[in-house]
């Protein structure tokens, strides 16, 4: 019993309840804390460590503590409320509707560089509901030659708004992203600098404007050669 | 002159300028709490309140808490979680009056950069640590805005903490998810589960081999992420169960560098699954789709291309060294 307890791989059992906890959309703090509480416990760590061996309450309250500095931003949330309440959504719409030209390729990729914008200035908004939906949406189908692109122009819209956000956010070197990442390599003994990581990150982010552009000047010829050729076959049809 | 800017250095780097920003936290987290409990319309609001109260102790007194006992708070933030005691709303709509929109509403959030990055700056002149003092600009900016804010929309101080609040609440335990990530990151370290799955990997991974332990770490990365949907959470297991010990530790890469890559490669896995349903299903219905895949079917492809740009910029570095 014992020996079939020590086996080290049961401590594994801790990242699986992580594992199928997320994936089956758990509430995420029970799961969290739960895969740790678990892993401690199977790791023999007491509930509240002594003077030789730390407990499972001491690492996470420490851990917690010491981790304040990624939460900072609720100190920028009242601003960003009030913002709101001006009608920041509106002015950015505005701003967004300026910065693009008419072909749907450019537009795409202009939206996606605004956003890779904002995250450099980290400027967290949910772009799918800001922008994506209300503003791009309607100007990508708008510049359509044809109604058959529709949706693959709309999806085209919801990627280059995830591609931007998703790459663009760590250029900001106070962002939740970069933060973590901090957090977690002081934690593992390798202490960097957020400024840094944010340096680090403009080749993937410039790799993801370059493969991005491709993608969407690829589907502008698409959708164009389709509307040609469903106009060349109305042709003959009436012919 | 050089003095007064080592001042400056010193100021950001003091331990208490920190702790001020998380005290002006803890403040806010209360006054959100005692707006909770006074708002007599909600129901199940003292659960509520007390949640944001406990998380404002942890802010403000967190450093002299005995840790045991944070502990045993955060576990209490968890708990009332646990029960539905915090609304949870994944996609926080834009609320707001649209009625005189102008650029007016630019300054605020655009003074948040601005100052973060001045301070940045200034810090990094005087011969301080940048990166701290980007995280004090961030606080400080996040105030100044505020005073901005009031005076370019007159709104009242009670107005601004509403606004808060309601941006607060709207993320609401999500806030928490990164902090606790990173604590389950040291519990796994802790506890020796990072070594573990080193061992496992190191088995695969032919041994001295530079791209197979990148490869590794990355790979895990991606497919961690596209299985939870998350790539914080992924980040805080792979990094410290593969990233360390085995791409970081010997062969002496800069560890920012092979942190951030794996972030970002944690994100090509968020790009290809439809467990991050945030961003790839929610449009789905918001934009009308034809079908469930529609996003993912574009994406999957850049992050294809993508993935191996990371090895491509790792090398690139390492032979720049």
């Amino acid at each position: 019993m014992e020996t079939w307890l020590s086996w080290p791989v049961w401590k594994l059992l801790g990242v699986g309840v992580l594992i199928v906890g997320l994936a089956r959309r758990w509430p995420t703090g029970p799961v969290v804390l739960g895969a740790g509480g678990l892993t401690a416990w199977l790791a023999g760590m007491p509930l509240v460590g002594h003077q030789t061996q730390p407990g499972m309450l001491d690492t996470l309250g420490k851990a917690f503590v010491e981790n304040r500095v990624i939460t900072l931003y609720l100190l920028t949330l009242p601003a960003v409320g009030l913002a709101e309440r001006m009608g920041l959504h509106t002015t950015m719409a505005r701003l967004m509707g300026r910065l693009t030209g008419v072909s749907l390729a450019r537009l795409l990729i202009g939206f996606q560089m605004a956003r890779v914008a904002m995250g450099a200035l980290g400027l967290r908004l949910q772009g799918h509901v800001t922008f994506g939906r209300p503003i791009v949406a309607p100007m990508a189908t708008a510049v359509l030659p044809s109604p058959a692109g529709e949706g693959a122009a709309k999806a085209a819209v919801a990627a280059a708004e995830n591609y931007g956000n998703f790459f663009g956010q760590n250029l900001f070197p106070a962002s939740a992203g970069c933060l973590l990442v901090a957090g977690v390599m002081k934690g593992a003994g390798y202490p960097v600098d957020v400024v840094r990581l944010a340096l680090y990150a403009i080749p993937i982010v410039a790799v993801s404007l370059g493969v991005a552009a491709v993608q969407f000047v690829w589907l502008e010829r698409q959708l164009g050669q389709r509307a040609e050729h469903t106009a060349a076959q109305q042709d003959t049809g009436h012919g | 002159m050089a003095e007064r800017a080592s001042v400056l250095a010193r100021l950001v780097g003091h331990p208490a300028t920190l702790e001020t920003a998380f005290a002006l936290i803890g403040a806010l987290l209360w006054g959100y709490a005692v707006q909770i409990a006074c708002d007599r319309r909600r129901a199940r609001r003292a659960l509520a309140a007390a949640y944001w109260f406990t998380l404002g102790l942890l802010f403000g007194f967190g450093a002299w808490l005995p840790h045991w006992m944070a502990g045993l708070l955060v576990v209490g933030l968890v708990a009332i979680e646990a029960v539905g005691g915090v609304r949870t709303q994944a996609t926080p709509t834009p609320s707001g009056d649209i009625s005189a929109p102008g650029w007016r509403a630019l300054w605020p959030v655009l003074t948040i950069p601005a100052v973060t990055f001045v301070l940045a700056g200034l810090t990094a002149l005087a011969g301080g640590e940048v990166g701290r003092g980007a995280v004090v600009g961030l606080a400080l900016g996040g105030i100044v805005a505020v005073g901005v804010a009031l005076a370019a929309g007159r709104f009242s101080w009670s107005a601004a903490l509403a606004a808060g609040r309601q941006l607060t609440e709207d993320i609401g335990p999500l806030h928490m998810l990164p902090q606790l990530l990173a604590s389950l990151g040291l519990l796994f370290t802790a506890t020796g589960v990072g070594t573990l799955l080193a061992e496992g990997v190191q088995r695969i991974v032919p041994p001295g081999s530079m791209l197979g332990a990148a490869v590794a770490y990355f790979l895990g990365m991606t497919l961690f992420t596209a299985l939870v949907g998350n790539s914080f959470a992924a980040f805080s297991v792979i990094t410290t169960g593969i990233g360390v010990p085995l791409v970081v530790a010997p062969f002496g890469l800069d560890p920012a560098l092979v942190a951030i890559l794996g972030l970002t490669a944690g994100s090509c896995g968020t790009l290809c699954t439809p467990m991050a349903a945030n961003f790839n299903l929610l449009p789905v219905g918001l934009y009308g789709l034809p079908d469930n895949y529609a996003v993912i079917r574009w994406q999957w492809r850049v992050a294809a291309v993508l993935w191996p740009a990371h090895l491509i910029v790792l090398g690139l570095f390492w032979l720049c060294q």
